[in-house]
């Protein structure tokens, strides 16, 4: 019964053996893919192991990270760099050529703090090295004190982006400490200014960085009572918002003002802004209400948009949020809120009110989503147009990679792709692909990082592998 | 011709596992009349070892005719040889296309109902080195002694003076089952010498990638190595004297040869046990060597 199957086995050979030149050829020419990074990995998760593939940007598996196993957690952290952290030796890796960047030792803690900074911990010398995205150093400290060795992992980090330096409080043990690392200067050192420590170390304030200050907020946001900014030099400018502060700015000017610098405070309580222009306003978005200004007259040499890398994210608190989009196709910022069950959208100057009745789910430089009762919209941010609604999930937006919304990824110019549920859908909201039946890793420039039953590598978006590994689950 | 094209000819060719199905699905010739035919939905929660994947796909497409995408979905809860057991005992699997459990594994079946355990087809313990190593074959007797620290060094097997690092899987693994059966039995395992690989993929790799590549000493299924995971760089050795192959395999002349199996029990839906029945036929077994293994009859 298989004798007819195998003619036609020995004529699909030649077929698919020809194809496989094909595709061979086309993979040298990396032309069919062209990822904005070298190298991408895979994360693999098996019963027993965790494995990292690393491909090239032709799409080829180019190897299998080294000290896989429980306890290795592997991060593509720059373009070519990879940081393997925890135990026994974390180091950086080239994921390229899987060469190592920079080593360490036994003892030896490496933790990712933001996708900007990272830190190695020295246990037995107490010293705290940073590291930007390509395994640079960009500072280190020593630490006073003792290291516990029975708490040698109990660490963490939180890092406030000031400017170009980085406030960064690390937690060891039972000690705490604020370090301000530098990248241009290379240096970092602890933070010994009492005026500002004893705002940074008040549990009940929520700390917000920007520029050369910080904004403090208590949590309970629902009675604010207080706030304060600080300075780098320990100066409050402000430490009541509460009526004491008559607005300055004539609230007209508000629409008309470029924003080009913004905080979004939690809880419906102030927005600390630095315009292009004038310094600090701070506002209670409740109102879209100016109440107060904080000048300060050293940043005003900044450019414009010149603390922005991308797109900035809404803080949703309730039905408010506040917040700027960056358009990628025009350079341009628009700013945005949304106030209870409307979404605006400032364009030139003018109101945009979107859609009532809504829950905003999230945004992305061009797009926007929000949750409805009969479903999910999308909206086109610049003119606030409907863009696709999609009807089954309403309660999900899944995120796709790091950078949030799929539809942040560019397939290629003008047309995006973007998931809700389990669906892809195109540029005018059909319905793409559904990935139900794999794992997604990543989501890069229109392709699947993903695993599919025991296999892993890299799917175009309908599901069909590009490149295939399979995994061994063992 | 560079390594990268010949990963992909070889897997075009081992694509090619999947084309009776497509034909069988189609439902050529009167003589598919007796393959069990289900809707997508219908198939079995099915699982097994890594090594019988390839099979598994391809039994899921010729049964319901689904796409290649959801052949591969059907294995989403994929577990492996050893746990896949006490998945079907515990109810939550209908059928396991698989390599003999570990002892251990054996062990912890005793508390459930008895599982329907039949002869699927055969496959062998094999061993690879790296393709710079000139040793050509190993005795049982030399594989016992390597990996229990009597032999450390390759110029003692005929090769070159040079250290052997020898590769083991882990304990709960399917080829590791078979190593203990086959060769090593209870024997204590040197420390030092031998490295444990989680993956069997992993193993391969490392024989090829391995820093003083010629001195690695691995081991997989004849299947995996040879059909799923034959790459440049690693090569087969013979034992005693005897090259692993389909043929050598069939007629138990090469020594390390263990059977497969199709595995259910009374918790197993009727059509998992549909499937079963079909496999054991001599149809079923010609589809089995079809899919590129050896039929246990």
């Amino acid at each position: 019964m298989f004798g007819r199957n195998r003619k036609m086995i020995r004529k699909l050979t030649a077929i698919l053996i020809l194809s496989g030149i094909l595709l061979c050829a086309s993979f040298a020419s990396g032309e069919s893919f062209g990822y904005e990074n070298k190298a991408l990995l895979l994360p693999i998760t098996g019963h027993e192991t965790i494995s990292y593939y690393v491909y090239d940007e032709a799409g080829n598996r180019i190897g299998r990270l080294p000290g896989s196993g429980w306890g290795i957690r592997a991060k593509l952290i720059g373009k070519d760099t990879v940081m393997l952290t925890d135990d026994p030796m974390p180091k950086f890796i080239h994921a390229g050529n899987l060469k190592v960047i920079a080593e360490t030792g036994p003892g030896q803690i490496a933790r990712k703090i933001s996708s900007k900074v990272y830190l190695i911990l020295d246990k037995q010398r107490r010293d705290v090295t940073f590291y930007n995205e390509n395994a640079e150093i960009i500072g280190d400290i020593s630490l006073p004190g003792e290291i516990s060795d029975s708490l040698e992992n109990y660490l963490y980090a939180d890092v406030y982006e000031t400017g170009k330096d980085y406030f960064i409080r690390i937690q060891i043990s039972d000690s705490e400490f604020y370090v301000w690392v530098k990248p241009e200067e290379k240096t970092a050192y602890i933070e010994t200014n009492p005026e500002l420590l004893k705002w940074v170390q008040d549990d009940n304030m929520s700390m917000y960085a920007f520029g050369e200050f910080f904004a403090f907020i208590p949590y309970s946001g629902s009675s604010i009572k207080y706030g304060a900014v600080v300075t780098r030099e320990g100066l409050v400018l402000m430490d009541d918002l509460e009526g004491t502060i008559s607005p300055i700015r004539p609230e007209q000017e508000y629409d008309a003002v470029f924003y080009d610098e913004m905080i979004n405070l939690y809880n419906s309580v102030s927005a600390v802004y630095r315009t292009g222009t004038s310094g600090y306003d701070v506002f209670v978005p409740e109102k879209l209400q100016l109440v107060g200004e904080v000048n300060g007259e050293y940043l005003k040499n900044r450019s414009a948009g010149g603390y922005f890398s991308g797109i900035a994210y809404p803080e949703l608190a309730g039905n408010i949020c506040e917040g700027f989009v960056l358009d990628v196709d025009k350079h341009d910022y628009i700013p945005y809120a949304c106030k209870d069950d409307a979404f605006l959208i400032l364009k030139d100057g003018e109101l945009i009110t979107i859609q009532g009745h809504g829950k905003p789910l999230g945004i992305s430089s061009a797009y926007c989503v929000f949750e409805f009762n009969e479903g999910t919209d999308v909206y086109k941010v610049r003119d606030g147009s409907i863009f696709a609604r999609y009807n089954e999930y309403p309660t999900q937006c899944v995120s796709l990679g790091s950078s949030g919304i799929a539809m942040n990824d560019k397939v290629e110019e003008g047309k995006y792709y973007w998931q809700a549920g389990r669906t892809i859908y195109d540029n005018d909201g059909n319905p793409v692909y559904n990935n139900e039946n794999q794992y997604i890793s990543a989501f890069v420039n229109g392709t699947w990082y993903a695993r599919r039953g025991v296999y892993s590598g890299i799917m175009d978006l309908y599901g069909n592998w590009i490149v295939r590994d399979v995994l061994a689950k063992e | 011709m560079n390594h990268k094209m010949l990963k992909t000819i070889f897997l075009a060719a081992a694509a090619l596992v999947c084309l009776p199905a497509v034909s069988f699905a189609d439902g050529e010739g009167s003589a598919a009349a007796g393959i069990p035919q289900m809707s997508y939905e219908e198939f079995p929660r099915i699982d097994g070892s890594l090594a019988c994947v390839p099979m598994i796909e391809t039994l899921a497409k010729m049964v319901t005719g689904c796409t290649d995408i959801q052949a591969e979905a059907v294995l989403e809860d994929f577990t492996n040889t050893n746990p896949c057991y006490l998945q079907l005992a515990e109810g939550n699997r209908d059928i396991l296309l698989v390599y003999e459990a570990a002892e251990e594994t054996k062990e912890q079946l005793k508390k459930y109902d008895p599982l329907d355990i039949r002869e699927l087809g055969k496959d062998a313990l094999v061993f690879l080195v790296n393709e710079n190593n000139p040793v050509q074959s190993l005795t049982i007797d030399q594989v016992y002694d390597i990996y229990t620290g009597k032999i450390t060094n390759w110029s003692e097997v005929g090769g070159n003076d040079a250290e052997i690092k020898a590769f083991l899987r882990p304990e709960t693994s399917g080829s590791q089952t078979l190593m203990r059966k086959l060769i090593l039995g209870d024997a204590e395992l040197v420390e030092g010498q031998i490295d444990v690989i989680p993956s069997m993929e992993g193993m391969i790799d490392e024989l090829k990638e391995y820093e003083n590549d010629s001195n690695a000493l691995g081991y997989s299924v004849y299947y995996y190595a040879s059909s799923m995971h034959n790459i440049p760089g690693v090569r087969l050795i013979s034992v005693e004297g005897i090259s692993p192959s389909n043929e050598t395999i069939s007629s138990g002349e090469y020594p390390l040869v263990n059977p497969f199996f199709v595995v259910t029990n009374e918790q197993s839906s009727e059509k998992a046990l549909e499937i079963r029945d079909w496999l054991l036929t001599d149809e079923g077994q010609g589809f089995v060597e079809e899919c590129g293994y050896v039929r246990a009859k």
